[in-house]
């Protein structure tokens, strides 16, 4: 066997062993209650929070679809992404994060769709919430397991083929999640941000170096194509769809239940301000050599078509990185693939059981949830075998997209009061309408913008304006869920 | 107040329409596009220490 397989092959059964060992270690804990299994307890303090949020928001898209992007697009990439969330989502954060764990803690709420139906009194606000929640999610997870089926076949010379590869990595989230629920996606994250961060640091320096320093790797693009260099002007670069995604790409990841299920799990609101001071230095460690990975690939492989972009990541880990080192870029996708595969399947699993199935299964829940993870793995796992030649930032943005309308209602939920339950349907409602007309093919007067833009002004004014239009709740609903003081106070 | 100032300005800093065109590199290698940014990002920093430090009050 090619000793280069056999290395790889070594370093994955080694990482699998680790975060299966982090997920029966979290089982005892897990077992003693449904808090404690979907929340661990409500007890995560900075660091842990710090990274499960990290390893959570961090997946193929960055470390696979980032540099395909950059690698077509040059390093525009970085500001059109990286630079605006590292402000973005940290105030998301403090503007919906803190006030929904505080309600969350007030209302004994497990989840993000739970939260919403015990606020509003309203069984069917979680179960729309659980809907779309799970239309956008599907996507997302898909091009997670098509990312880690790239990576590995790419590694392995196509050895091993993405069938293989993407039901390994689903069967393997899928164990440790449904072990240790929570408390052992959260372990684990901090395990795989760390493999994953450590390793993008070392591969901007190792490769660097194999291209001959960075004056000489940047030569080499310029030469090329010195366009790669600057910021570019047709896409998204355009100044009306730069606002458009630049709101997107900020909002979107407060509207990721996953992401938002781990903020109900901090222990106080000062973990959370902790992580936010965290959160823009990490992303720049992650995204500099994430897009100058993708650059400098331009300049390595002319030969590397456009449809073949998202190869760019591990060919240049294969070509420009000592041979020992190979393996860890590999975990490295793999890390950030299924640190939030597990989150996703946890937070779907346990909204379906808790909002959306009957109250016959109270007292099963976490059964239920681990066999709900099992039915959402297999259809992802089917999908990504459907959509496998799709590019990962294409599945990525449609998953983005519609998360940003589930934020009006999220946001609005937890800041005012008026907020209605049928405000709290409308809204993500009028935002996926708009969504589906623009992915339908339906040419929509956007003025410039992209089409999301308007699906979350739909949004805003359909929970607005249905909410004024509907009876308020009654005083004692809201005061339970909003508490003494008036929300906006801090 | 001026927590929402100092958003605004950030936020017009990100869209730099009247940037004059890139020069560089920098440092030898870094293209103005990223240092640019970076710069973006230190500052975003400071206004989050900031704006965690006296904004957001424990509730």
């Amino acid at each position: 066997m090619d000793p280069r397989l056999v290395q790889l092959l070594i370093a994955t059964a080694v990482y699998f062993a680790v975060v299966l060992l982090l997920g029966a270690l979290a089982t005892r804990r897990a077992s003693r209650s449904a808090e404690e299994y979907f929340l661990a307890g409500r007890g995560l303090g900075t660091v842990v929070l710090f990274m499960a949020l990290f390893g959570t928001n961090c997946t193929s898209f960055v470390l696979v679809g980032i540099p395909g992007s950059a690698f077509q697009h040059g390093i525009g990439v970085f500001g059109l992404n990286a630079a605006v969330v590292a402000l973005g989502i940290p105030l998301t954060f403090w503007a919906i994060g803190a006030p929904a764990r505080r309600m969350a803690k007030r209302l004994g709420a497990l989840t993000p769709a739970e939260l919403y139906t015990r606020r509003f009194g309203s069984r069917a606000v979680g179960v729309v919430l659980f809907a779309f929640f799970t239309l956008y999610t599907l996507p997302y997870m898909v091009q997670a397991v098509i990312g880690a089926g790239i990576t590995v076949a790419q590694a392995t010379g196509d050895a091993v083929g993405v069938e293989v590869a993407g039901l390994v990595v689903v069967l393997i989230a899928l164990v440790y999640t449904s072990l240790g629920g929570m408390r052992a996606t959260a372990w684990t994250n901090v395990f795989q941000g760390l493999l994953f961060l450590l390793f993008m640091v070392a591969a901007f320096f190792l490769m660097s170096r194999s291209l001959g320093g960075l004056g000489e790797a940047m030569a080499r693009v310029e030469e090329r194509d010195p366009g790669l260099l600057v910021r570019g002007e047709g896409w998204l670069f355009e100044p009306r769809k730069w606002a458009s995604w630049g709101m997107v790409i900020s909002l979107t990841v407060i509207g990721f239940p996953h992401m938002f299920a781990r903020l109900l799990a901090a222990d106080d609101d000062g973990s959370l301000r902790r992580v936010c001071r965290l959160y823009p230095l990490a992303l720049a460690l992650l995204w500099v050599p994430a897009v100058l990975i993708g650059v400098w690939g331009a300049g390595a492989f002319p030969d590397l078509g456009a449809a073949d972009a998202d190869r760019v990541f591990q060919r240049m880990a294969s070509e420009h990185m000592p041979a020992w080192i190979g393996p860890f870029g590999f975990l490295a996708v793999l890390a950030a693939v299924m640190s939030t595969l597990d989150a996703q399947l946890l937070t779907l699993s346990s909204m379906l059981v808790r909002d959306a199935l009957p109250a016959g299964l109270r007292g099963r829940e976490v059964l239920a949830g681990r066999l709900f993870a099992v039915g959402l793995a297999l259809v992802v796992y089917v999908l990504a075998l459907v959509w496998e030649r799709a590019s990962v930032f294409a599945i990525s943005r449609m998953a983005f997209e519609g998360y940003t309308t589930l934020v009006p209602t999220l946001l609005l939920g937890v800041r005012w009061r008026r907020f209605t339950a049928a405000g709290a349907i409308a809204s993500p409602c009028a935002g996926f309408a708009v969504l589906a007309l623009a992915w339908g093919g339906v040419a929509l007067p956007t003025g410039g913008f992209l089409p999301v833009f308007w699906a979350v002004v739909a949004a805003f004014a359909a929970g607005l304006l249905v909410s004024l239009a509907t009876p308020a709740q009654d005083e004692a609903g809201a005061d339970a869920a909003f508490g003494a003081s008036r929300p906006g106070s801090s | 107040m001026l927590a929402v100032v100092g958003f605004v300005a950030l936020l017009a800093l990100h869209f730099d329409l009247w940037r004059p065109l890139p020069a560089g590199p920098y440092f030898g290698w870094m293209p103005e596009e990223l240092l640019f940014r970076l710069l973006w990002m230190g500052l975003a920093w400071l206004y989050l220490l900031w704006f965690t430090a006296t904004v957001w009050r424990e509730e």
